[in-house]
């Protein structure tokens, strides 16, 4: 069970809470309308095993907090790492300042959607802590898994990795609210690279870019067996250097779930951002082709089979959190239900400007007339500036297995892992690269293709969704490294997926 | 923030302690950073951010076995403790062989002390911006940005180095109805940015590029600004001219050093002296910097090392290695493309018959490394120029082309260098570029 203390350096939550009184203190003697401070400890853990060598091995801890002001409707944010009573009020000074300096930029005009002032303790749950497991133990299932790997001359470069994290915070708000909790996450995978002449090819195992991440503990690792998926992992890779290349034409297309969960994050996770839709990551992310217009008008972003929920209640999310960086509690809603647009991803911040859209909605389910925010307000730490973040957003399952889909498709293409991703800054045309593709003719699996590649346009590749995998293919894949915001701050997040079909859809690299 | 003379009495206090817990090397790398950032809207300052971080690296060697951990609480306690699991991390480790830490070094150092936060005077500079947009009927957004980064890196065998780094930004994009364009001005920080002068540029392109075409995919002639080339360029730092990405053969350089790449107007070097560029002057491992030569005329002349690359191509280390360990092994960290006498972009497309103007390019990635080719779309300003002269605005479009084939086919490389960035980050030294048949794969919606 949760650690009830932030063990590594001897920080409590009391402690933190009381030290973070000292920042409300600060806020209480000015103007402020809000003040909210979050102080916490993270610990991380990085094993990676790279060609027969420990690349990296490495522990950290960062403890630190950030104190957040409304003043007029402007904001003020500054963070500090110095855990004393002295340095959190000059830090609150710095935040007042910064509120109040910020008015002469233009007008303050933020609103703050009122939520209740929770106070409440929550924790992750996990099996086994992963900063009890010996390293030894971790690099033994590094080095074995590698070893498998390097077994073929072909291979020229292999990755094994293990990622531990663990966040321990204490949130305050001047409204009365303390929240005190722990998010541990754990990720784990392993990949091959083989190289001749002028072909290179990577697989990786059970996902690309460091492997599968859930909120859970040492029982990921021990549930992926990375040793006992090596070879396959490093044969196919070996198998893609002599692949025919992703043919170009229109093909029915079926995506692995990891693929999908890729898909989901960009085309609808990033687009559903209300931030985004409201301009405030126009200048560096982008913004959302989901304007508001399309909340109330009944907006068709797939086909009737595609039902899209947030759930940041779900057990093993990457964003699964008691409580977001607003002090809202977490939430399960649809963004897409039946194929229509229905709802956004807010913060205490935007929730207003969903309200205000909803408006007359025919599907205007479960928001209330005062906005209330969806909890989807995250930072990478207590040094950085909450912002929306994509909650676990998940693709529901359908009716599917995935040998009768398979059978079901005369001209097709299986596509699985990733491996290169692009989108334009609406989130309407993106292109996908991904490790491995098969042919599929007459209903089987044929010749293994390289680099398969789809292209589309979100709205129509979710409405030429047809078919979805059932419940016993559907897992949730994790999102380690979403990238987002100025200074840029990472995040995480799961999108489960099962494997599904999109009719016609444009294959191979054009031009 | 953390002043330079704290920093060294930790940096001390670790290599006290881990010699006398029996430490055969150690090393600490001491990074304080101060943050100042406004973010806005066109109605509204989203962020005024003031954020101070820090971390104390300690990496120690006992008996052939290596240990790493870090700390972002600077103070004697944390890094006893920090010094301690690096140590417990050490025993654990298997054994490796391990090139020896450098001892003092000879550095040339930026010699720049931190940015001063001044919110008031970066919130009336966002205003100038906001007003300008508002007045020629724009929404804008951006950021006015300013970073103060500490470097301290002190090891067992003497070396100690430690400089300030600086970098400032103002970003810009600016909408009108339909149409968006974007600027930029970046420097050190130690000089003002002209923020309005930004705006106006962004307002400018805004305005030109409302009701965009569409045109269909197919390859076009292109004069890409130097925002949207070093959105290209920066995946040769991370696939290409790093040892270790040629070691394994996943780089296009494998196999090929000595031989033409690009084309005979293509020189490229790895700079941190270039007086338009920013970052470190010392690596991961408190060498120096040096400048290397990548491309000459076109041909592949050098690649940048770090000591574990070093030994292995059994040459010196370049003074590019990435925190240790480094499992992407060394990388540029400061590419720069030769200017040429291409003028500027106008005179770049005052040659052209008939192309694209790109301003940016947005979520670059790579297709396939080995060709380097990449995939992404334009954003914030693309044009038809016919005859020599812009002649509209078109909807953004997905380019998919290999780099190592376009830049053979340079057909004009500009004067006018820029420090510019990219979505992913890093920095580059580029000027504007025309390149003949860039391949354009599909088109969107806007």
């Amino acid at each position: 069970m949760a650690t009830q203390q932030a063990a590594a350096s001897s920080l409590s939550f009391d402690s933190l809470a009381a030290l973070g009184a000292h920042a409300l203190e600060v806020a209480k003697k000015t103007k402020a309308s809000w003040c909210d401070v979050r102080l916490a400890l993270v610990e991380r853990e990085e094993l990676s095993v790279r060609n027969g060598e420990v690349s990296a091995l490495e522990q950290d801890e960062q403890a630190g907090f950030g104190v957040r002001v409304m003043l007029d409707g402007c904001w003020g944010f500054a963070s500090g790492y110095d855990l004393t009573e002295e340095e959190v009020r000059r830090v609150a000074g710095v935040a007042v300042a910064l509120a109040k300096a910020g008015r002469r930029a233009g007008p303050g005009r933020h609103q703050w959607a009122d939520e209740p002032a929770w106070r409440d303790r929550w924790s992750s749950t996990w099996l086994i802590d992963p900063f009890t497991v010996p390293l030894d133990r971790k690099l033994d299932v590094l080095l074995r898994a590698d070893a498998i790997l390097r077994q073929k001359p072909e291979i020229t470069s292999t990755s094994c990795n293990l990622s531990f994290r663990r966040e321990t915070q204490t949130f305050l708000s001047s409204a009365g609210a303390r929240i005190d909790q722990v998010v541990l996450r754990s990720g784990a995978g392993i990949s091959a690279t083989a190289h001749k002449g002028s072909e290179t090819q990577t697989r990786s195992y059970p996902a690309a870019f460091g492997g599968q991440f859930l909120a859970v503990g040492w029982e990921l690792v021990e549930s992926l067996d990375l040793v006992g998926h090596a070879a396959q992992c490093r044969d196919e890779a070996i198998e893609l250097l002599s692949a025919e290349p992703c043919p170009v034409g229109d093909r029915d297309i079926i995506l692995s779930g990891d693929q999908l969960a890729l898909q989901i994050h960009e085309s609808v996770g990033h687009a559903t951002e209300l931030d985004r839709v409201q301009g405030w990551e126009a200048n560096f992310a982008g913004t959302s082709f989901v304007d508001t217009g399309k909340i109330a008008g009944g907006f068709r972003y797939g086909s009737p089979l595609v039902n899209l929920v947030c759930d940041a209640t779900v057990p093993g999310g990457l964003a699964t959190v008691g409580y977001d960086d607003d002090g809202v509690r977490s939430q399960r809603w649809h963004v897409v239900r039946d194929g229509l647009f229905v709802g956004y991803q807010t913060s205490r911040d935007v929730a207003h400007v969903e309200s205000t859209a909803q408006e007359g909605a025919p599907d205007a389910v479960g928001v209330a007339a005062a906005p209330r925010s969806r909890g989807c307000s995250r930072a990478e730490g207590p040094s950085h500036v909450p912002i929306v973040r994509i909650s676990n957003l998940s693709l529901l399952p359908g009716t599917w297995t995935l040998d009768r889909l398979i059978a079901d498709t005369e001209d097709g293409i299986w596509m699985a892992g990733v491996k290169c991703w692009s989108i334009d800054q609406q989130r309407l045309n993106f292109q996908f690269t991904c490790e491995y593709g098969r042919e599929i003719k007459g209903g089987k699996l044929g010749r293994l293709l390289k680099n398969p590649t789809y292209q589309g346009i979100t709205p129509q590749f979710w409405g030429a969704c047809d078919a979805i995998c059932d419940v016993g293919d559907w897992r949730l894949w994790g999102v380690p490294n979403c990238g987002k915001g100025q200074p840029l701050q990472t995040a995480e997040m799961s999108h489960g997926a099962a494997p599904a079909r999109f009719r016609k859809q444009a294959v191979g690299v054009r031009g | 923030m953390l002043d330079p003379e704290r920093a060294r009495r930790l940096a001390e206090h670790a290599l006290r302690l881990a010699a006398r817990a029996g430490a055969d090397e150690a090393e600490v790398a001491v990074e304080a950073q101060d943050e100042e950032l406004n973010r806005f809207t066109h109605e509204h300052p989203v962020q005024n951010v003031l954020r101070g971080t820090a971390c104390v690296a300690v990496r120690v060697r006992a008996g052939g076995r290596q240990g790493k951990a870090s700390t972002g609480t600077p103070t004697e306690e944390a890094v006893a403790r920090t010094v301690e699991r690096a140590l417990a991390v050490a025993k654990l480790s298997p054994a490796a062989e391990l090139p020896t830490l450098p001892g003092a070094q000879q550095h040339t150092l930026r010699g720049r002390g931190p940015l001063r936060a001044d919110p008031e005077a970066t919130a009336t500079a966002v205003g100038s911006v906001t007003d300008a947009a508002r007045a020629a009927g724009c929404r804008a957004a951006g950021i006015h940005h300013g970073v103060s980064t500490l470097r301290l890196l002190m090891n067992s065998r003497g070396l100690a180095v430690h400089d300030w780094d600086t970098v400032a930004q103002v970003s810009v994009s600016a909408f009108r109805d339909d149409g968006a364009g974007w600027a930029c001005a970046t420097g050190d920080g130690h000089t003002q940015l002209d923020a309005p002068a930004v705006a106006a540029r962004a307002v400018d392109k805004a305005v030109k590029s409302r009701a965009p075409r569409a045109v269909p995919p197919g390859r076009y002639d292109v004069v890409l600004e130097p925002a949207a080339v070093s959105s290209l360029l920066l995946f040769t730092a991370s696939h290409g001219f790093g040892a270790q990405q040629v070691l394994d053969g996943c780089s296009f350089l494998a196999g090929r050093m000595g031989e033409p790449v690009f084309g005979e107007n293509i020189s490229l070097s790895d700079d941190a002296f270039h007086p338009m560029t920013v970052g470190p002057v010392f690596d991961g491992e408190g060498l120096p910097r040096q400048r290397v030569s990548l491309v000459e005329k076109g041909v592949a002349r050098g690649l940048v090392h770090d000591q574990v690359t070093a030994k292995r191509s059994g040459c010196a280390s370049t003074g590019h290695a990435l925190p240790q360990p480094a499992r992407d092994g060394p990388q540029p960290g400061n590419l720069c493309l030769a200017a040429g006498a291409g003028g500027d972009t106008q005179a770049l497309i005052g040659g052209m018959k008939r192309g694209l103007l790109v301003t940016q390019f947005h979520y670059s990635n790579v297709v396939e490394p080995t060709k380097l080719t990449l995939t992404g779309m334009t954003r914030n300003g693309t044009f038809l120029i016919e005859n020599g002269e812009i002649v509209g605005a078109v909807k953004n479009m997905r380019y998919t082309e290999s780099l190592t084939e376009a830049l053979k086919r340079v057909t004009g490389v500009g004067g006018d260098l820029r420090l510019a960035s990219a979505l992913f980050g890093g920095w580059v030294v580029v000027p504007s570029l025309r390149v003949e048949g860039f391949g354009f794969s599909s088109g969107t919606e806007f």
